[in-house]
């Protein structure tokens, strides 16, 4: 094999492959990328959970397989003062040039490098990569971390023609976050473990192309554009009927500015204490809308915003990351609050932004 | 191998299969090799020559099947020569065990009530029982069978099929599992699953609103209706003849039923003889109290869906001592579970056995004479007549009952039977219990009556 190829370009596919690499494999190969040089220059790594792959143009001398420490490789690649590379295989070895500096890489025997994503005929949907990556981003803080319920350890993907609805929970709060005017069609429904949804976030801010295919069967997606392409378990469960417990009617409603409402929230995680607690106080009659926080260790605080308020008194008190997380994905700058009575969720919406709900449970105390 | 094969007297466990395969494996790939691909691999299912083995993921099932299919294949025939293919499939069991304790959640936040929210409200199917979390075994193979059988032909092979057993054993699982397959294989066909006092509530609502036609359209358009816990609509005249009405619409139109109550439809108190002659026109199937065995594979597969794994003895321990009922079961290993995490290490032996003691009822023995008591009370026979050698035809039955139920439930032996009844013969005893169970099968009033002694004396 021997290949020349620009040191950003061949970088940034060694940088995406390396975060799939199996880290504490016992087989050596999985902690390697593997470098397919056909037409162009193909890089693959996998972890069996999943896969990438990125394809990149380049100038072909001789075709041919290796496979090299995927760690090794980066800092390598990092460390090379010149704008392009050439790499050739040595006797099975990799060898690295650019401008003066040569590097030996020792090669790991390649046949043992698993296949994997392989997709079946024109199946899946075109979507814009923007909107998938959007949709996820907006949701996947409130999945579970634990896997224990794999369909709450996961980020629930809905595509029907011209919508994504993308939603996560963790039982605690509930994000949905609706996309429409997809462009492409289609309709495909999956789990994707967060794990595996993070990973597919962050490939997706680094691909070029405006619209990505994704595919998906009961036990894996993949996710194809710009020469890359991800490939992923997905969770074969079923989703809970989310959409039950959204209350209908509202017995009490802020409105109020966000970043008020962040700053408030901001005031009170400093006493918020080991617990994270934080009562929310809205009056209507007396138009007071304040949040209180008290820690035995640090002290107390309260803090009041301006905000429009109808409905019932109402105190109530939540973990106050459960309701900040939200906040950065909330498009508009006013947001609605609405309180369905003690102990029934609290719905955080914006106030021009009819896609995105947010859902959260309040401290039975 | 073969020499080997012939001790054993049963047909290997699907566990003990692979755990065996493995062994032959590990010696034909190399330590890392083995390592990587055969964890988290289990087999799912053998059915005939062809078993399917369970892997965690699809680039797995890729890269076995490409490079060790055939020492796969052959390490399994060896072991078991009626084996001829061998499939992969993505397991969801087959996910690697999480080893790391979730962070707690918080548990003074409420939580949303998720559980309820799995249930499709269209057809009250709660999509958690399906086939592949049903644990077969051989307690309710034949029920197994006939609810597979039901579904490859709907409404042709077994219509209505009944299942029937104690609580705790399975049958609104299987059922529901009937329903759910439907729901995913057709996507037209329309299922219900309904329980028999929904059912009440919805026909009794219809009349009142005066909408009673609506009610029998509605359910009349059902290609598949589901009806658990049949027992509750008994001495409901008007419901239960809504209810043969719409079994004689479905029947008509091949249309699959199916029912399921805790005691044979024969056995049920308070309905119309000619519903009862319905509901026993198709397949009747019981679902017994589970053996050991499945205990124990019922026992794993539950802590598998919970991501946790206990020593093997333990299992053991908890199957045999833990019988009856598989909710008690599922009780006791959520207590394990939760104990556990509690205190942040395995559980031993000791914990479990002192976490049984405390919270299952033991296995009660019996006093010979308490059943004497409880029995003649029954057949309002005065107590001491038992004991006595007369054969009068009113004490000479409720005797008989007695050595029956002695044996039956108790297992006493024959002779001390009748050491204890007044110094009988055992030969007596042997008489006595093979003409109740003889008179058994074709008395059915009789049948009744042992089922109501029986709880008696449970009680």
């Amino acid at each position: 094999m021997r290949i020349t190829i620009p040191k950003e370009k061949i970088l940034n596919a060694i940088l995406l492959a390396e975060r799939i690499t199996g880290k504490k494999e016992t087989l050596p190969i999985l902690s390697c990328v593997l470098l397919d040089v056909g037409k162009e220059l193909s890089v693959r790594a996998t972890n069996l959970e999943a896969g990438v792959e990125v394809v990149s143009q380049c100038e072909v001398g001789e075709k041919g397989i290796v496979a090299v420490p995927a760690g090794i490789f980066s800092q390598t690649l990092r460390s090379l003062s010149g704008n392009t590379v050439t790499l050739q295989t040595d006797e099975g070895n990799l060898l690295v040039e650019s401008r003066g500096t040569k590097t030996l890489i020792k090669a790991v025997p390649h046949d043992e490098f698993p296949s994997f994503g392989v997709v079946d005929g024109k199946k899946g949907v075109v979507i814009g990569r923007e909107d998938l990556m959007r949709g996820i981003q907006s949701v996947v803080y409130a999945a579970s971390p634990s896997m224990i319920r794999p369909e709450l350890g996961s980020v629930y993907v809905s595509i029907d023609g011209k919508h994504i609805t993308c939603v996560a929970t963790d039982s605690f709060r509930l994000a949905e976050k609706r996309i429409v005017g997809v462009s492409g069609g289609g309709e495909v429904e999956l789990l994707i473990p967060l794990k595996h949804a993070l990973e597919l976030v962050h490939i997706l801010e680094r691909v070029s192309d405006e619209e990505v295919r994704l595919s998906a069967d009961d036990s894996q997606m993949i996710v194809e554009g710009g020469g890359a392409r991800y490939v992923s378990r997905v969770v074969d469960a079923v989703f809970p009927n989310y959409k039950e417990i959204i209350p209908k009617t509202a017995t009490t409603e802020a409105t109020l500015l966000k970043s008020d409402f962040a700053e408030m929230l901001k005031k009170a995680r400093v006493f918020s204490g080991g617990d994270q607690h934080v009562g929310l106080h809205v009056y209507p009659k007396k138009k007071v809308c304040s949040a209180t926080a008290r820690s035995a260790d640090v002290g107390e605080m309260s803090d009041s915003i301006d905000a429009a308020l109808s409905g019932e008194d109402i105190d109530i008190n939540f973990h106050i990351g459960y309701l900040a997380d939200c906040l950065p994905t909330v498009a508009s700058d006013s947001i609605v609050l609405s309180f369905s009575g003690a102990g029934r969720p609290l719905i955080v919406k914006g106030v021009s932004d009819p896609d995105f709900i947010y859902l959260v449970m309040p401290l039975n105390r | 191998m073969s020499g080997l094969r012939a001790w054993h007297t049963t047909p290997m466990s699907n566990r003990e299969l692979w755990q065996n395969a493995l062994v032959q494996i590990e010696l034909g790939t190399s330590e890392a090799s083995f390592r990587t691909w055969f964890r988290n691999t289990d087999i799912a299912s053998r059915d005939g020559g062809t078993v399917q083995v369970a892997v965690p993921s699809k680039i797995v099932k890729e890269w076995l099947l490409e490079k060790h299919h055939k020492l796969i294949l052959k390490a399994l025939r060896g072991l078991d020569s009626s084996i001829r293919t061998v499939e992969y499939a993505v397991h969801r069991s087959a996910l690697p065990a999480e080893k790391r304790q979730p962070r707690p959640a918080a548990p003074e936040n409420t939580a949303i009530d998720i559980q309820s929210l799995y249930i499709d409200k269209r057809d009250n199917l709660n999509p958690r029982y399906t086939f592949e979390t049903f644990v077969v075994g051989p307690f309710n193979q034949l029920a197994h069978a006939a609810a597979k059988a039901i579904i490859e032909r709907p409404g042709l092979s077994y219509n209505p099929l009944f299942i029937y057993g104690s609580t705790g054993h399975g049958k609104t699982h299987l059922i529901q599992a009937v329903g759910n397959y439907f729901k995913k294989a057709h996507a037209n066909k329309k299922v219900l699953y309904v329980t028999s006092e929904r059912f009440a509530i919805d026909y009794i609502n219809s009349v009142r609103a005066g909408k009673a036609n609506n009610f029998k359209d509605q359910y009349r358009s059902y290609d598949v209706l589901i009806m658990d816990d049949v027992q509750f609509i008994a001495n409901t005249e008007k419901t239960q003849e809504e209810l043969f009405h719409l079994f004689n619409a479905m029947h008509d139109n091949n249309k699959q039923i199916v029912f399921s109550s805790d005691k044979h439809p024969a056995m049920l108190p308070g309905f119309e003889e000619r519903l009862k002659g319905r509901f026993q026109s198709g397949m009747i199937a019981e679902i017994p109290e589970p053996d050991v065995e499945s205990r124990i594979a019922i026992i794993r597969a539950k802590l598998e869906s919970h991501g946790f794994s206990i020593p093997d003895d333990i299992v053991q321990y908890i199957a045999e001592n833990v019988r009856g009922n598989i909710r008690e079961l599922e009780g006791v290993l959520n207590m394990i579970v939760c104990k556990s995490q509690l205190k942040g290490k395995a559980i031993s032996h000791a914990d479990v056995r002192a976490l049984i003691k405390h919270n299952v009822k033991p296995n009660r023995g019996v006093s010979v004479d308490e059943v004497v008591r409880r029995i003649a009370q029954y057949y309002e026979v005065a107590e001491k007549s038992i004991y006595e050698k007369t054969r009068k035809k009113e004490v000479v039955k409720p005797r008989q009952i007695i050595m029956y139920m002695l044996r039956e439930e108790f297992g006493v032996s024959y002779p001390s039977i009748g050491e204890k009844l007044g110094g009988r013969d055992h030969t007596t005893v042997i008489h006595s219990c093979e003409k109740i169970k003889e008179e058994v099968k074709s008395n059915t009033s009789l049948e009744q009556e042992l089922e109501h002694i029986r709880t008696l004396i449970h009680a």
